[in-house]
């Protein structure tokens, strides 16, 4: 089907080039009607699994047509009509239909295919959409068996089942326009709609860890309209935003492989799990306006604003449990109600009077207010056993959020290129059931930027900040069984010091090396548990040079060094900490990158040669610490394996030119991935095998694959 | 605490002082140089009518159409006949006007003397001189929050990224190939992301830079392109995360990269870090995310492999469910 679809679009596709070549001969001068068509035959060997490299994309056998582009430009009309891998899973196509000073329209189709693996098994069937599940026969004698028996006839019973490929896709279809209605106003009108199919692992638990293979079958419909229209020094926009969420997916149901009949227990042991749906039906529309005004002086001023508001479709409450032996609680209402309104507004102000002093400020304002009713609950049942009466009244938290955040930077630029600026940030937010009612996160920054068209560039920053939060709730954290000494870090208290220099030098012309460094210190000096650190540091050096018009190449190293350190504590005490059972974990990822290109154009005036690679090493480490202060009562834990992740890339492409328009290409991939990774890779999914696990077996495969593409080139 | 007191006040004296500064300034501009707030050429943008000339290279110089300046300038002439600025049926774009000079100021006094009497040549040019040349007319749509944005505040030039006569991209006149390769010029980090096993799908093409950030000034944090905060971003696309939900993760409602690195990471789903470690950050209750899942836990505990602490709490961004508050459903 693949070769017959290329076959046609080949054939499609050469038949404008085939009757351009016929009636048009080459000349220099710009024609009204051009294009290029990019076509071929490819093939790609695969040692390991495929899944991750061609994780978003189509390499497989075949014909291809890489891309297509077409332009016209006829009776006042510009028209473009374009496609990328056409007939492949991942092609799209797009035009653009333009009337130059008066109408741009464009339209395009586009599928981005999400590939996770082709070696994923359940013993599990989807008898309906998102209903799952086993045979009775095999269900029954699961849940008379011991678990010393059970637990490996879990893993056999999987083995046999069939193979299938874990995938999704989105397929989206945009189009818009906007009308230059006069010299002074524009209209704009974007709508797009993308839909999601396809199946996503999703953990299912239900006294045996479940992974199951859930549908996906979602609708994402986005409409925005704008009107922009310039008088004067104003400038004004009004805006319309439309965003409609449709899921066709209903309440994932499982069965429980351990028990068939149900039965109220407080162990887990019913017989079928239940969710709402994955997400439920949701719009939200908003109204926005903004207006700029130039004012004297190289100044101006920026206003916005927006209203918005989100609800849910009207999602029903389900049944706490579908167990038929759970006696299920009356819920007070019967719906979610979901709904939230977005409120935002920023105002900003440049000014520079002359050449060497200008200030930016800006205020900045964001309410995220959730509307939606508090449900109370008096029982609950937990995890689908039996009804729990408590006298713990449940009540849900419409989470709210609003933040104020003011900036001022002043520029002074003594130089004619270089330019010191100090400047301060102020964010204050206020929000509702989290540790802080209030937080204030503080910023102080300087700056030295040398910039312009001289041989050196530089652009430093360093800012120091500190975040502090208000109205500490310890009894909140022990409302959730949480430790009063957490501190999320998020919004926990922190001090940090960062500093970005980046540099580039033009030592001779046409050849630039550059250099950059980023560290940052983050310390969150009042979190007894949680994080407690987190720092970087990133280095670069690069060159890129073109010695001479047929050659341009380049070379860059990186290193990146992520450390982070943070406290947990084993203790059952939520307000009693026993600091001997503290314990930290320290997080170490180091990476290596290598980008390089090689380029030679019309080597002889025929050949060009293009040469890419990539390197990219990661290296990561969770080492533990016990004991703060150092007696402990917990065994020394031991640091976990190293996790090892190496992606090389090559490629190397040869064009050569036959005639003016009409080229031929031969082009290679090497790709390479290696992986260890105890969480990930194949060899801890056979670490695993005789658990309570019911699992789908997902793991990142290490691969290495070739791919090699002859191509025909035209253009006319 | 004295200290910190001193630093929350700080932002209000620095407006106060930075207002004074300013108002100083202004005031003394206008004593000194009263005509100093219009050194860019002053083109009319969007008249569909016959534009206004533009700024002339000195009072006395005019315009010598395009004829003339390919004579020395023609690899120039030449790249800028191929792209949008040259279609002249277009009344908006330099070529419909005064074509090279509408840039380059009138050149009948270079064309006399090109030793002596230069014309603007942007390669030697301050930013905020060659922004105020390209925002004559780019001041709109896309580009009208330009102004105080993150890349015109650090002096980034439209020709740091734009080239008007020998662009390498297939659209917006880039001067690389790509935007990732433009945008990897000073974002050298985030490039190197991308190349991690965990990404969006940018390096095959199907994402670029500019899917979620406006280079030229947004109204949200991070220059992002749409919504108001970074959530509202994300959820864009992923708006089966968006809610509202009955139990919410607070975290997820507040930013998705607390917990998610957009721009690649080796962890699965791109987390910042692995599970359980990313979770324990902020969670150490009486039950078990206060244990300790080393290495002798690798085979046994799902906490570790497969999906981590969500293997059981999948609804982590979450739930609608009336028994969802430890979003476990």
């Amino acid at each position: 089907m693949r070769i017959f679809k290329g076959i046609l679009i080949l054939a499609i596709a050469m038949a404008p080039a085939a009757a351009n070549a016929q009636t048009k001969p080459a000349t220099d001068t710009p024609a009204a009607t051009s294009g290029t068509i990019d076509f071929g035959a490819r093939t790609t060997t695969t040692k390991g699994q495929p899944a991750r490299y061609e994780r978003f994309r189509d390499l497989g056998d075949g014909l291809f047509l890489e891309t297509f582009r077409f332009s016209t430009d006829k009776n006042g009309w510009q028209i473009d009509l374009n496609a990328d891998h056409a007939g492949r899973t991942d092609q799209k196509y797009f035009g653009t239909f333009v009337r130059p000073g008066q109408f741009k329209g464009n339209a395009s189709w586009d599928q981005i295919p999400f590939l996770m693996s082709q070696t994923v098994r359940t013993p599990y069937t989807e008898v309906t959409p998102g209903v799952f599940r086993l045979d009775d026969t095999q269900q029954l004698a699961w849940q008379n068996m011991t678990t010393t028996l059970r637990y490996p006839s879990f893993q056999t019973v999987i083995a046999n089942s069939p193979v299938f490929d874990l995938k999704s896709k989105r397929h989206t279809a945009a189009g818009g326009f906007e009308y230059i209605m006069n010299s002074a106003t524009t209209f704009k009108v974007n709508a797009k709609q993308s839909m999601r199919t396809g199946n996503q692992p999703f953990g299912a638990y239900l006294s045996t860890e479940i992974e199951l293979a859930v549908p996906i079958d979602n609708k994402l419909t986005d409409f925005d309209a704008s009107i922009e229209s310039q008088h004067g020094n104003a400038l004004m926009r009004l805006g319309y935003t439309g965003s409609w969420f449709t899921n066709n997916v209903g309440p994932i149901v499982w069965d429980n492989p351990s028990r068939l009949a149900d039965k109220t227990d407080t162990a887990n042991t019913t017989s079928q799990g239940r969710l709402p749906q994955l997400a439920a039906n949701s719009t939200r529309l908003g109204v926005n306006a903004m207006i700029s005004y130039k004012l004297p002086k190289k100044s101006r001023i920026t206003a916005y604003g927006m209203m918005s508001s989100l609800k849910d479709g009207g999602a029903s409450l389900i049944p706490m449990s579908i167990n038929s032996a759970a006696v299920n609680p009356t819920l007070e209402r019967s719906t979610v109600e979901g709904e939230a309104r977005t409120t935002a507004a920023n105002v900003t102000f440049t000014s520079r009077p002359n050449k060497t002093f200008n200030v930016i400020a800006k205020y900045r304002y964001f309410d995220y207010d959730n509307r939606t009713p508090v449900l109370t609950l008096r029982a609950r049942v937990g995890n689908d056993g039996a009804t729990v009466s408590t006298s713990t009244v449940y009540e849900t938290e419409p989470y709210s959020l609003k933040r104020n955040t003011i900036d001022a930077d002043v520029y002074f630029t003594p130089m004619r290129k270089g330019a010191l600026s100090a400047g301060v940030t102020r964010a204050a937010e206020s929000r509702n059931d989290r540790i802080f009612t209030d937080v204030v996160d503080t910023t102080g920054r300087v700056k030295f930027d040398l910039t312009g068209g001289g041989p050196i560039n530089i652009r430093s920053v360093y800012e120091h900040s500190q975040r502090r939060g208000e109205n500490l709730d310890e009894a909140l954290l022990i409302s959730i069984s949480e430790k009063k000494s957490m501190r999320h870090y998020d919004i926990a208290d922190r001090d940090r010091d960062r500093v970005t220099v980046l540099g580039s030098v033009s030592p001779i012309a046409n050849w630039f090396v550059t250099a950059s460094t980023a560290i940052g210190r983050d310390n969150f000096l009042n979190s007894d548990l949680g994080l407690r650190d987190n720092n970087h540091n990133v280095y670069s050096l690069g060159f890129n040079g073109t010695p001479t018009d047929m050659i341009n190449l380049g070379l860059s190293y990186s290193y990146e060094d992520y450390h982070t350190k943070q406290m947990n504590n084993t203790g059952s005490s939520t307000t009693i900490i026993d600091l001997s059972r503290n314990f930290s974990t320290a997080g170490d990822d180091k990476v290596h990158s290598v980008i390089g290109n090689f380029d030679v154009m019309g080597i002889g005036s025929k050949v060009d040669l293009h040469f890419t690679y990539d390197f990219n090493q990661t290296r990561a480490n969770y080492s533990f610490g016990t004991g703060d202060p150092i007696t402990t009562t917990l065994t020394t834990p031991v640091a976990l394996p190293e996790i090892k992740s190496d992606l090389t890339r090559a490629t190397a492409d040869g064009i050569f030119h036959i005639t003016n328009r009409v080229s031929f290409g031969l082009t290679y991939w090497y790709d390479k991935y290696a992986l260890q990774d105890y969480t990930l890779d194949a060899q801890a999914k056979e670490a695993r095998i005789a658990g309570n696990y019911m699992l789908l077996g997902y793991a990142w495969e290490p691969y290495t694959a070739n791919t090699v593409w002859g191509r025909i080139i035209v253009k006319w | 605490m004295g200290h910190l007191k001193k630093l929350r006040t700080a932002p209000t004296l620095w407006l106060i002082g930075i207002c004074a500064l300013w108002l100083t300034v202004v005031v003394r501009a206008g004593v000194i140089s009263p005509t100093a707030e219009n050194s860019a050429p002053a083109v009319k943008t969007h008249q569909a009518s016959a534009p206004k000339v533009a700024t002339a290279s000195s009072s006395t110089a005019t315009f010598v159409g395009d004829d003339t300046c390919s004579t020395c300038h023609d690899p120039q002439a030449q790249g800028f006949a191929k792209t949008a600025h040259h279609n002249k049926s277009d009344a908006r774009t330099p070529a419909a006007k005064q074509g090279c000079e509408t840039c380059h100021g009138a050149g009948s006094e270079h064309a006399g003397d090109p030793e002596k009497k230069h014309l603007k040549k942007f390669s030697t040019m301050s930013a905020d001189d060659i922004n105020a040349t390209c925002t004559t007319c780019h001041n709109r749509g896309e580009h009208a929050l330009w102004d105080g944005s993150k890349h015109e505040s650090r002096g980034v030039s439209c020709i740091s990224c734009h080239s008007v006569h020998a662009p390498a991209s297939e659209k917006g006149q880039l001067k690389k190939k790509t935007q990732i390769e433009t945008c990897a010029v000073c974002h050298r980090d985030k490039a190197s992301k991308l190349d991690r096993s965990g990404h969006m799908p940018v390096r095959e093409g199907k994402m670029q830079c500019s899917s979620c950030h406006n280079t030229h000034g947004s109204t949200n944090d991070r220059m992002l392109r749409v919504g108001d905060s970074v959530a509202e971003s994300c959820t864009s696309c992923h708006a089966d995360k968006r809610g509202p939900y009955l139990w919410e993760h607070a975290p997820s409602r507040e930013g998705c990269a607390t917990c998610h690195d957009p721009h690649g990471s080796s962890n699965d789903r791109m987390l910042v870090a692995k599970q359980p470690a990313l979770c324990q950050r902020c969670h150490a209750p009486s039950g078990h995310p206060g244990s300790v899942y080393d290495s002798t836990q690798i085979a046994t505990s799902v906490r570790i492999f497969a999906r981590g602490c969500v293997q059981c709490h999948s609804t982590i961004h979450g739930s609608n469910h009336p028994a969802g508050n430890r979003f476990l459903r």
